[in-house]
């Protein structure tokens, strides 16, 4: 290396290429050591045009770089032989714009043709990927933007609508039509479903956007679990729970947890019992949810903690795909864990670990 | 005479919009650019000439440069038009390209333009900066072409082809 600034030096050593700079008036003010073996002894404090075999067409295009700061291709030959070259202007702390100059001895044009084309396709694909990841990254955030819009726009007649079921049921009760009365209880869990739905789609903008704040209090988490399943008055449920499982956590937020997982286990579990159990393991407390129904496929066990994923087709079973993911956000939230064990045709296992 | 649409002006057209497409094809868009650029600073240096000796002057105030822009891609039917004027940039919108319906993917053609527009303009007031925002040749409906005359703080930041006089 001869001459080179520090900010070349390290670029320039591993080069293959020879690289010169090229100052205002056409003489080169550093080589390194390819162009030093290529043009002969130090070519620095030579004129470039004055080493090449068509000085004319050299300083031609030496004024055309560094007139501008693009990239501009060219070839010439030094005592006959042919390089090609590629150029950029390069502003140099105020004292004019310089030339750096990278070229390539060159046998055959078509040796050259092939290697410029295989870069460039490598280039474009380069592109075309990062091209193609920026647009899905933008068409999620459509997408979360939308369905924040559509959760919040859906609450407001679902609240209007569960209302007037509420009192249509209570007038039907006392006019003792019971056709009414079951028809109206229909619709109305039918409405209680559509704002859980319209709840989980609100979620995702909040948990999108970091905006998951946890109002921590001091829980028993056996006691939590007890009154959630008490709602539920299912006959295949089986509760084991330890007493005394007490930390700061946030109690809205964790029914939500385990009101999902055991949601999904009573969905899926076909009619077989579904086990829950708390219990302490040392500085963590451990909620485990176990159902005996189809099973997920290893492949499938990250996939479904994440947004709108599910393992099996909608067709089968109904939701969104939230649940679970919306269940590992409030679980990191509190520092813990969420993780899952199953294989087809043997039910899963969801465990939930909380510090304490 | 046979009914076949063959003139001058259509074949150098498409001779150069297949020019283009084959330098793009075989050493890719990029490198098919630079190569248009350098054509570009030759015809620049040439038509900045040609306007110097017709107005009578050794350099082109900022007014003459918008109007010799405007003026040069006009005769070769272009249909330039200025947007806005000021001491630190010209804005140019264009509803037609001077290489007709052939430029469309063949974005390389674009260089011709910043080139022209940059070398002219840097000859005469020292330094610009083109920015094609907007191009027919990428599928845009109208060109948009900004012309930065000052190396300012937005000149520096946009994405374009700085010239400096030579």
């Amino acid at each position: 290396m001869t001459a080179l600034g520090s900010s070349f030096e390290a670029i320039a050593a591993v080069l293959s290429d020879a690289l010169l700079m090229i100052d205002g008036d056409g003489a080169i003010t550093a080589a390194n050591a390819q162009a030093v073996e290529w043009l002969g002894d130090s070519p620095v404090g030579s004129k470039l045009a004055a080493l090449c075999d068509e000085p004319d067409r050299v300083a031609e295009f030496l004024r055309y770089c560094r007139r501008s700061s693009s990239p501009l291709p060219g070839g010439f030959s030094v005592r006959t032989e042919r390089f090609r070259c590629r150029a950029a202007g390069v502003e140099c702390d105020g004292a004019g714009r310089s030339v750096v100059l990278r070229f390539w001895r060159t046998e055959s044009d078509d040796a050259f043709v092939l290697l410029r084309q295989t870069v460039e396709q490598l280039n474009d694909e380069i592109t075309r990927r990062k091209e193609a990841a920026a647009e899905l990254e933008a068409a999620v955030r459509v997408r979360d933007d939308f369905l924040a819009v559509a959760g919040h726009e859906l609450k407001t007649p679902l609240t209007s609508l569960q209302l007037q079921l509420t009192s249509l049921s209570r007038a039907a009760t006392k006019a003792g039509i019971e056709p009414l009365v079951a028809t109206a209880e229909r619709a109305k869990r039918s409405a209680a479903r559509l704002a859980r739905l319209a709840d989980e789609l609100l979620e995702v903008s909040h948990l999108s956007d970091g905006r998951l704040s946890l109002d921590r209090v001091s829980i028993d988490l056996s006691e939590l679990v007890v009154d959630v399943l008490a709602r539920h008055s299912d006959a295949q449920l089986r509760v084991t729970a330890e007493p005394g499982v007490t930390g700061s956590w946030d109690p809205t937020r964790l029914e939500q947890v385990v009101t999902n997982l055991v949601a999904n286990a009573l969905k899926f579990g076909g009619d077989a019992p579904v086990d829950v159990v708390v219990e302490s393991a040392g500085p963590t407390a451990r909620l485990r949810v176990r159902d005996r129904g189809i099973g997920i496929a290893p492949e499938a066990h990250e996939r479904i903690f994440q947004k709108f994923q599910r393992a099996i087709a909608t067709k089968n079973f109904g939701g969104i795909g939230l649940g679970l993911w919306i269940s590992r956000e409030i679980v990191a939230a509190h520092g813990g864990t969420l993780s899952v064990e199953s294989q087809p045709g043997a039910g899963a296992t969801f465990t939930v670990t909380l510090p304490r | 005479m046979l009914d076949v649409p063959l003139e001058r002006d259509g074949f150098t057209r498409t001779l150069i919009r297949h020019l283009a497409g084959t330098l793009q094809d075989v050493v890719g868009t990029d490198e098919a650019s630079g190569f248009v650029a350098i054509v570009g600073q030759r015809m620049g240096d040439e038509l900045n000439a040609m306007y110097r000796t017709a107005l009578g002057v050794s350099n082109l105030t900022r007014e003459q440069l918008a109007d010799v822009l405007v003026d040069l891609k006009r005769r070769i039917q272009g249909d330039f038009y200025i947007i806005e004027e000021t001491d630190e940039k010209l804005v140019f919108g264009n509803r037609a390209c001077p290489f007709g319906d052939r430029v469309v993917d063949r974005p390389s053609l674009c260089m011709m333009t910043s080139n022209v527009f940059g070398s002219i303009a840097a000859e005469n007031l020292g330094y610009s900066k083109v920015v094609i925002e907007n191009a027919i040749a990428r599928g845009d409906h109208e060109c948009r072409v900004v012309v930065h005359l000052q190396p300012t703080a937005g000149a520096r930041a946009a994405r374009g082809r700085e010239y400096v006089r030579t």
